[in-house]
């Protein structure tokens, strides 16, 4: 790296993309190092503001995409399946594409396809994307959590977790959780027991953070899960006084967050001593809410968080007669200032999920799927991709996806050639009795 | 204040002289400095900048003193000014105009040239010519750690 010093070295490389940064990682031994050093890696990713995902709270054939920051930049794609968005954690999405679970890392393009649990199956939820059943959605979705744990530096692994809860008395209600690591479902062990309280209504998704899936329940407090210990409990809290009806429950930076809206300001509360017998809501930020001033102001809600930016959605009445149009606000904490990040098309049912999504390319286990080449997902989960990673398209991404999948219907085609040769040189040698070492290359 | 006192020249290292407004030079901060400390007279040596790129910087403060005073209506017409001015630089330029942007310390040119080089470098030949980068992976190792990152180079 004749004459360029490190720090001018660092200025460019923050402004490569991600797909760029991983070619630049196989130049160079000291670059390699450099920038799979954690420090750098973390800075990267924090410079890249999340985009905003969504789509209709009952599933739909249409997505949008408002990447970082942009207002003019908002992508739509329409995808050849029914979809749903049930989670987006640390670079990967859970998706429902018909009817089948898949994660995906839209950057990486690798993902994986999973059946949901004969459990889901049997309550009728995922029948859910025909039309008689798209009511309960909402519901389901609400019982599914998605887990992505780091193992090491560069390599993370995801847990999906289904919720079930009985009740055991007419008082008492019992949590037991099913877990697929990217294979097949298994029902843990662990239960809990306690007094009955539904799930809030409020909250559309279990919120990870620290390890643990977290349900908020009506009466305030939460049950939280930890897929890889298996261990569950029950976080005695009640509500912080003075909740508003508009009430989001999220990941902060360092610690569970609620947060709290009325028209004129926005209360955010950071959960304190969650392992002990008293945790406490705390406000740590009062933000004054965009719509203060706002005149025919329609329907409004506080949509997702992620500890640096909180995304507010407003259906605006333009006059007097009921006309919206629907508008995403951002507010970003550490620069204080609201902005429009961009108007809901105005075909979108007012039923939106709206996720934020930080891009990544850290490696995930269980993540290697190639599909059979006629599989009518591919261009479905194409579009999805296409529709986050930039200036790729569907069609290049569907390439993609399906020369993978060529190449590992040739090596199974390999294999399969290869395994019969080997039982052929078996049957020779047991006729011969001769003892045979045969390694099969690869 | 006379004419004079609002001009000032710029030495290049090949000795090369430009005479500027002061207006347009201050936009550096290491001039500015220079001036402030009154430690130099009405001509400032540069002893790191060649006269030919020492001009192209002086292009881009002249296009920016001027326009920054005229309000946001011409913000757009800039932001297509710096990326023409960047479009067509080869790449031993565009590495001399970061070492000079950060030498004189100009903010906005270090980032507009660092986002250049970052903009044109995409295949993994473009980077070790362009950052100058030696490859010094066995081909063991180059083979791995390209495993490692299949994705970015499908197309």
């Amino acid at each position: 790296m004749d004459g360029l010093p490190g720090h001018l070295l660092d200025i460019i490389l923050f402004r490569i993309d991600p797909r760029s940064l991983a070619i630049l990682r196989c130049t160079n031994r000291s670059l390699k190092s450099h920038i799979y050093d954690p420090v750098f890696e973390s800075e990267f990713f924090s410079l890249i503001r999340s985009g905003v995902l969504h789509i209709s709270t009952f599933g739909s054939t249409k997505l949008c995409y408002h990447p970082h920051g942009d207002s003019r930049s908002l992508r739509i794609k329409d995808t050849a399946m029914m979809c749903h968005i049930l989670g987006s954690c640390s670079g990967l999405l859970l998706l429902c594409i018909k009817e089948d679970l898949c994660v995906a890392n839209p950057l990486t393009k690798k993902f994986q396809f999973l059946k949901p649990s004969l459990f889901m199956k049997s309550r009728g939820l995922f029948r859910g994307v025909n039309t008689e059943h798209i009511m309960l959605w909402p519901r389901l979705v609400r019982h599914i959590g998605f887990a992505v744990h780091q193992i090491d530096r560069t390599t993370w692994s995801f847990k999906i977790v289904h919720m079930i809860q009985e009740d055991e008395k007419p008082d008492k209600r019992r949590y037991s959780f099913e877990i697929n690591a990217g294979d097949s479902w298994r029902r843990s062990k662990t239960t809990i027991t306690c007094d009955s309280s539904n799930l809030d209504e409020r909250i559309r998704n279990p919120v990870f953070f620290d390890r643990s899936l977290h349900w908020l329940r009506n009466d305030g407090s939460i049950v939280a899960f930890n897929p890889e210990t298996e261990q569950a409990r029950l976080v005695p809290i009640k509500f912080p006084e003075g909740m508003s009806l508009k009430t989001l429950f999220a990941a902060g930076d360092i610690s569970l967050s609620l947060i709290s809206a009325t028209k004129e300001a926005i209360y955010v509360y950071a959960l304190e001593n969650i392992l002990s017998d008293d945790p406490k809501w705390v406000v740590v930020t009062q933000i004054r809410n965009v719509l203060l001033n706002a005149n025919m102001l329609g329907y409004w809600n506080l949509e997702a968080y992620d500890g640096k930016r909180l995304v507010l959605r407003e259906d605006r009445r333009v006059n007097e007669d009921r006309v919206y149009y629907r508008v995403v606000h951002v507010y970003d904490l550490s620069a204080n200032k609201w902005v429009v990040l961009g108007s809901v098309p105005t075909w979108a049912d007012a039923h939106r999920n709206i996720f934020q999504f930080t891009p990544s390319f850290s490696s995930v286990v269980g993540l290697d799927q190639k599909l059979a080449c006629d599989d009518k997902r591919i261009s479905s989960l194409s579009t999805i991709m296409a529709l986050i990673d930039d200036g790729t398209s569907s069609e290049e991404v569907e390439k993609q996806l399906r020369k993978r999948s060529v190449e590992a219907e040739e090596k199974r085609v390999v294999r399969k050639k290869r395994e019969s040769n080997l039982e052929k040189v078996r049957l020779w040698t047991n006729s011969y009795d001769v003892s045979l070492v045969y390694e099969p290359c690869v | 204040m006379s004419k004079s006192e609002k001009k000032i020249v710029l030495k290049s290292l090949d000795n090369e002289a430009f005479e500027v407004e002061k207006a347009v030079a201050l936009q550096s901060q290491t001039i500015w400095v220079m001036c402030e400390d009154k430690c130099v007279g009405n001509e400032i040596p540069l002893e790191n900048v060649t006269g030919q790129i020492l001009a192209k910087v002086i292009d881009y403060c002249k296009k920016h003193a001027v326009v920054d005073g005229d309000g946001d209506e011409s913000s757009e017409e800039l932001k297509n000014w710096d990326t023409e001015f960047t479009k067509n630089m080869d790449q031993s330029t565009l590495f001399n105009m970061i070492l000079a942007a950060n030498y004189l310390n100009i903010k906005s040119l270090l980032n507009l040239t660092c986002q250049a080089v970052a903009d044109k470098t995409k295949t993994i030949d473009e980077f070790h010519t362009f950052l100058n980068i030696e490859n010094n992976f066995t081909p063991e190792e180059e083979a791995q750690i390209c495993q490692e990152n299949l994705w970015a180079f499908d197309d």
